[in-house]
């Protein structure tokens, strides 16, 4: 009973800066040692994939980057929203460009499940597998699902998060309220996958979504070597929510070479005035006008 | 082996398969017949006791039965109802022994049923009652509860078991069991009808003079062979008496695929909730999947099999992707299913079986595996295909293949996400090294290319402005064409098989085109300026 009594008199003596000195030594301490033995086994089993072990999300773009939350980002519900009537190929290639960037940032990525109702197939067509090579992801990289309703949708999204198997999900529906995007947030928070909803531009319903992103297409900057030709696939993209974080808007290109973003040129921005014309007499009469 | 047979005459059968036909307690009492038109009159076709006990056989015409038996009661006979009902009642027989078939005699449609019981008996065994005597008392109560008259046989041969049935319980009304190895002895008494022989046979041999079975023993067989005029009715005289003999071989051919692994669990009272089911599926599966484990294999294709209290028989089945013994798994699979069985008034037996299992190995579960399940589990991902696929159909669930074809729709092909061993580094390699291919193509491909009309155009060249979901655009860029000819190594030339609306060409003009808005397209004038019908032009896609 003594010993303690003479621990609190001694310690009394030592100032009160130097007390809390020590206690964050010993917790720098604690955490190092923690850390350490968390990383170990990690490190032996080389295929661990884990969203943990992997480099933090960025979409390349730093503008953007700054806005999103990090590495939270692979735990998040996103949203992509067209933003008129004609954007719903844009959008779906920029949530494309998107998962291509998270399994490309994965050390062993699962596949990506696809889930599309029957509508949204009549709408945009089945997925292609040379078009989504040429867009930088294998059709070895997707699992598709093409259901008959939308709740069927729901429910494969939610069994593909909880699997914690895939790299990503995403989802083609047309209708998901407040309660399905918030079932389908928890799960992909509890999972630590991705999920991304893409929704028909006239839908503008609640819901518990991290992002969203309205993505409308933009006229291309003319290839260098084809003044004619459509460009690198270029999008204006709207972050129009962002949960505990900034929001933007920004104007992207997508390289699917490189399977990078970038921020396109302003300069290109002008419209294409060239009427397509593959016999080439134009040639001279565009060379003047560019000069 | 064991076989044993249970020769139900159709008259019996009939009556059981047809609730609106004679039927209740007088039924045991009046005399019945089945009757069917042939030779121009109206004949008894079966009769049930009453009905043979007062004189009457099979053959004979309906005026000259009536005057027999005046309180004749009558049905016409419905021969392939009379199979049905065999039929569900050899599925039915399955909770036995997987190993049933119906039996029929020679030139005669299928009269009973043989069940292989080999291996099958001893779980029938109580007491001081052997496994063989159990089952066939079983067997008998059940099917007299089921209002079925049954004779049955059991012995070491289909034959010797068919013959008892047939000659030897007609009298006795009961089940006879043949001890091992003595069923010379057994059928020595038996007439030769017994053998399954046809009836023209069997007056042959009846005229002259031999009657029972035990009369063939002791007649040299090139003797026997030479009173026919025909081999084939002597051959067919000496096989089933070999067959009988156990002299020859006579193998069961099951109705169905024998499972390669089967469990069963019987129930004293019947269950009917949904929780009693759940629970004892539990216990079949812990039962199936050591057994899997031990021979090292997986299951493929499982089923459950429900059998009710009204002698019904309800299944539900699950297929995995990749073989499987997860009990856990197999479990969640079948939860989804389970509301598919009606269980009726009860059910008194579930029967679990594996009826596809393939070769796996075991696996060695990794020592530096993440806790917190972090870790990607090659399994997982075979789950996550098997519940999907087995709640909405594995057509559903696809994965895409690439196909040699010049035809974009044909390029590929959706196959069902069948083994996808987890995601290969191999298949990884065009993700970071891959080289889109010139020119390029949309990620997604319209089901039918969409009919656009072209309001200006240049000829040979890609539109000005066009209208495609009643939105009018203006090209701004195009690049093209790609010129796509029908392939014609491949008989039907592929172009025009796939939307039916082909120029006389068939070739087609490909353009990647971007409206003024920036959003892109990807066209294709269909046939060529000047032939006879003109040309038109489809959006096949959208490029992002």
């Amino acid at each position: 009973m003594g010993v303690p009594n003479r621990q609190r008199r001694t310690e009394g003596t030592v100032s009160r800066e130097q007390r809390e000195q020590r206690k964050r030594a010993d917790l720098a301490r604690l955490k190092g040692a923690i850390a350490r033995l968390e990383r170990a086994p990690a490190r032996l089993e080389s295929r661990a994939g884990g969203a943990c072990d992997a480099a933090p999300f960025s979409v390349g773009i730093d503008a953007i980057d700054n806005r999103l939350a990090g590495a939270d980002f692979r735990h998040q519900l996103h949203e992509v929203c067209p933003a008129g009537f004609n954007d719903g190929a844009a959008a779906r290639g920029f949530c494309l460009g998107l998962v291509a960037r998270l399994s490309d940032a994965l050390p062993a990525p699962g596949p990506v499940l696809w889930c599309q109702s029957a509508l949204t197939v009549l709408d945009y067509g089945r997925p292609y597998a040379q078009g989504l090579g040429d867009l930088g992801l294998g059709p070895s990289h997707f699992l598709f699902a093409a259901l008959a309703r939308e709740d069927d949708v729901l429910w494969a999204l939610e069994e593909g998060l909880k699997a914690r198997a895939l790299a990503a999900v995403i989802g083609d529906v047309s209708r998901a309220g407040l309660t399905e995007s918030r079932r389908l947030a928890l799960a992909a928070a509890a999972c630590g996958i991705p999920c991304f909803l893409i929704r028909p531009f006239s839908e503008r319903m609640a819901s518990a979504a991290a992002t969203r992103w309205c993505v409308t297409a933009r006229p291309s900057a003319a290839p260098a070597l084809d003044a004619r030709a459509p460009g690198l696939a270029r999008w204006q993209v709207d972050l129009t929510r962002n949960r505990g974080g900034r929001l933007g808007s920004f104007d992207i290109e997508w390289n699917h070479e490189t399977r990078r973003f970038h921020l396109a040129q302003t300069l290109a921005d002008r419209a294409a005035d060239a009427r397509p014309n593959p016999g080439g007499w134009e040639r001279a009469d565009q060379l003047r006008l560019s000069a | 082996m064991r076989a044993q047979t249970q020769a139900a005459g159709s008259g019996q059968t009939s009556s059981a398969s047809r609730p609106d036909s004679f039927d209740g307690p007088a039924a045991a009492h009046t005399p019945f017949a089945l009757i069917e038109k042939a030779d121009n009159a109206l004949r008894l076709v079966a009769l049930n006791g009453p009905a043979e006990y007062r004189g009457l056989v099979p053959g004979v015409a309906l005026a000259d039965a009536k005057a027999m038996v005046p309180g004749l009661v009558t049905r016409a006979a419905e021969p392939e109802a009379d199979a049905q009902a065999l039929l569900g009642l050899a599925h039915w027989a399955n909770r036995y022994t997987p190993w049933v078939t119906v039996a029929k005699t020679d030139g005669a449609e299928p009269d009973g049923l043989f069940l292989d019981i080999t291996g099958a008996a001893h779980l029938f065994a109580t007491g001081d009652m052997g496994g063989e005597e159990g089952l066939l008392r079983d067997l008998a109560a059940r099917l007299k509860a089921a209002g079925l008259t049954a004779r049955l046989g059991l012995a070491d041969t289909p034959g010797a078991a068919h013959a008892i049935a047939v000659a030897h319980a007609r009298r006795t009304a009961g089940a006879v069991i043949v001890p091992p190895g003595t069923q010379a002895d057994a059928l020595r008494a038996l007439p030769v009808a017994a053998l399954r022989l046809a009836p023209e046979t069997v007056l042959t041999l009846n005229r002259f003079g031999l009657k029972a079975i035990g009369q063939l023993y002791d007649i040299p067989r090139t003797a026997l062979a030479r009173r026919f005029d025909s081999d084939t009715a002597a051959d067919a005289v000496l096989l089933r008496l070999d067959q009988a003999l156990g002299r020859a071989a006579e193998p069961i051919d099951p109705l169905a695929p024998a499972p390669a692994y089967r469990t069963r669990r019987a129930f004293a009272e019947p269950i009917a909730e949904l929780g009693a089911i759940e629970a004892a599926l539990v216990a079949l599966a812990r039962d199936l999947m050591p057994a899997l484990a031990k021979a090292e294999e997986g299951a493929r294709r499982l089923s459950l099999h429900a059998y009710r209290v009204d002698g019904t028989v309800k299944t539900a089945a699950i297929a995995l992707a990749e073989p499987g013994r997860a009990a856990g798994h197999i479990l969640r699979l079948f939860q989804e299913k389970l509301p598919e069985i009606d269980p009726g008034f009860g059910i008194d037996l579930l029967l679990l079986a594996a009826d596809q299992v393939e070769p796996l190995a075991p696996a060695q579960t990794s020592l530096t595996a993440r806790l917190d399940g972090a870790d990607a589990d090659p399994a997982r991902l075979g789950h996550l295909v098997d519940r999907l696929a087995n709640r909405f159909g594995p057509a559903r669930i696809t994965a895409l293949e690439e196909r040699a074809s010049h035809i974009p729709e044909r390029a590929q092909c959706a196959v069902p996400a069948g083994r996808m061993n987890g995601h290969k580094r191999a298949d990884a390699a065009p993700l970071n090294g891959h080289k889109p291919r010139k020119p390029p193509r949309p990620p997604q491909l319209f089901e039918r290319p969409e009919p656009i009309t072209v309001l200006a155009e240049i000829p040979e060249g890609p539109p000005a402005s066009f209208t495609w979901r009643r939105v009018r655009r203006q090209v701004a860029k195009a690049e093209g064409p790609e010129r796509i000819a029908p392939e014609w190594w491949a008989g039907d030339g592929g172009l025009e098989a796939c939307d039916g609306c082909g120029g006389a060409s068939g070739l087609r003009d490909y353009y990647r085109i971007e409206d003024t808005g920036g959003r892109r397209y990807w066209v294709y004038r269909d046939g060529l300026f000047g032939e006879a019908q003109q040309p038109r032009w489809y959006v096949h896609g959208l490029f992002p």
